[in-house]
């Protein structure tokens, strides 16, 4: 069971919008930031770790609601009963 | 006539669902006191006015609720062994009374998610067990619609579907067809009574009508005890004499309505100038409920 769970939601976090928005807005960030630069190698993977941590930061967010659904009001008693539930 | 708490609904041979002296407490109020109950294949339907324990006594039949005290059998296992409550989660089907969704889920996503959580592993298999639930359902138009923009007849519809995943040998509906136009009923009553030609369904309602038309055993509860056991027919049967129809309301305390006609439906003594009239489970339920003398707790033939 574990191994569909994880593809349904891979598929779902990559058609979130979260982490496509991040993503984006990481390349337009370093676009601006370096747009009159000449790429200096030296220091260019630390900038670029840095916007990173925006799509990181995306990706845990879109994890974190994945992990935290029924908390928001979801469907515990239909699920509670799944033998896919331990409790 | 069998006795009011140990009766079963069904011969023991073919029961596929026991249940022996289940209590359950919340605090200080006992809501299901020392029920026992025994029921095989076909639709079984749980009658009772809110409060009376049928979404608990659902609840501990679909594992998600742990009894204080008592035994449930269930397709023969025991939920309170955690291998065994596995094994009859597998196959089970449960219908909540509040199913609740993810409203930025699709439908087939909502249902696909249930069917991988209800180790359908395989993707071909899972996406047509998905697709042909959507079909019975008729939502398979609706598929790919967000959960939140779907009406509440609906959501209850999806929540049908999660319930028929895997084609389940034991499926607990709790009031289905709650929001359901009058359509959706007569395709769910469909559906329904097909599943029991070959499956245990039991059915927890508040419309006595879908009692009448579904259910070839009824089990009207009250304050956590089962005080009615037998068919629809016997249920009706109990207020048989208790019916009447007049012209005028009648005095008193009587139980009474105005019908469409324009006429009083009276349950109970005889109001002055009233025929009799011939009595439906409803009436019959109605007359339990009120404790009537004419409708004595236990009283039916085993279905």
């Amino acid at each position: 069971m574990n191994r569909p769970l994880v593809w349904f939601e891979i598929r779902r976090m990559a058609r979130s919008p979260l982490p496509s928005g991040a993503a984006a807005l990481c390349l337009g960030l370093r676009l601006a930031a370096t747009w009159e630069l000449a790429p200096d190698m030296s220091v260019e993977p630390v900038g670029t770790s840095g916007a990173m941590l925006l799509l990181a930061a995306a990706m845990m967010l879109a994890a974190h609601l994945a992990t935290s659904r029924d908390g928001r009001g979801g469907m515990p008693e239909t699920l509670g009963a799944l033998p896919g539930r331990c409790a | 006539m069998t006795s009011p708490t140990t009766a079963p609904t069904s011969g023991p041979a073919t029961a596929t669902v026991t249940v022996r002296d289940l209590t359950k407490r919340y605090g200080r109020t006992a809501v299901l006191d020392g029920l026992t109950l025994e029921f095989g294949r076909g639709v079984t339907g749980l009658l009772g006015p809110n409060g009376a324990g049928k979404t608990t006594l659902l609840r501990c039949l679909a594992t998600t609720l742990a009894p204080d005290g008592g035994e449930v059998r269930a397709l023969g296992l025991d939920p309170s062994h955690p291998a065994r409550r596995t094994e009859l989660r597998r196959r089970l089907g449960y219908l909540p009374q509040n199913p609740g969704f993810y409203p930025h889920f699709t439908v087939f996503e909502l249902v696909e998610y249930v069917a991988i959580l209800k180790e359908l592993t395989d993707r071909a298999e899972r996406h047509r067990e998905v697709r042909r639930v959507l079909r019975e359902t008729g939502l398979a138009d609706l598929a790919w619609t967000k959960a939140r923009r779907l009406s509440g007849g609906m959501r209850q519809r999806l929540a049908l579907a999660q319930a028929l995943l895997g084609d389940p040998d034991l499926l607990i509906l709790d009031e289905p067809t709650v929001g359901l136009d009058p359509e959706q009923r007569m395709r769910f009553r469909a559906l329904v009574s097909l599943l029991g030609e070959s499956r245990t369904v039991l059915l927890s309602t508040h419309q006595t009508e879908d009692v009448a038309a579904l259910c070839e055993r009824v089990v009207v509860m009250r304050d956590g005890a089962a005080v009615f056991r037998g068919t629809p027919g016997d249920l009706a049967a109990t207020a048989a004499g208790r019916v009447w129809l007049s012209d005028r309301p009648p005095a008193g305390e009587s139980l009474f309505w105005r019908t469409a006609d324009g006429r009083y439906r009276t349950l109970g003594d005889r109001p002055g100038e009233a025929v009799p009239a011939d009595p439906g489970v409803e009436d019959g339920y109605l007359l339990l409920l009120a404790g009537h003398p004419g409708a004595r707790p236990g009283d039916g033939a085993d279905a």
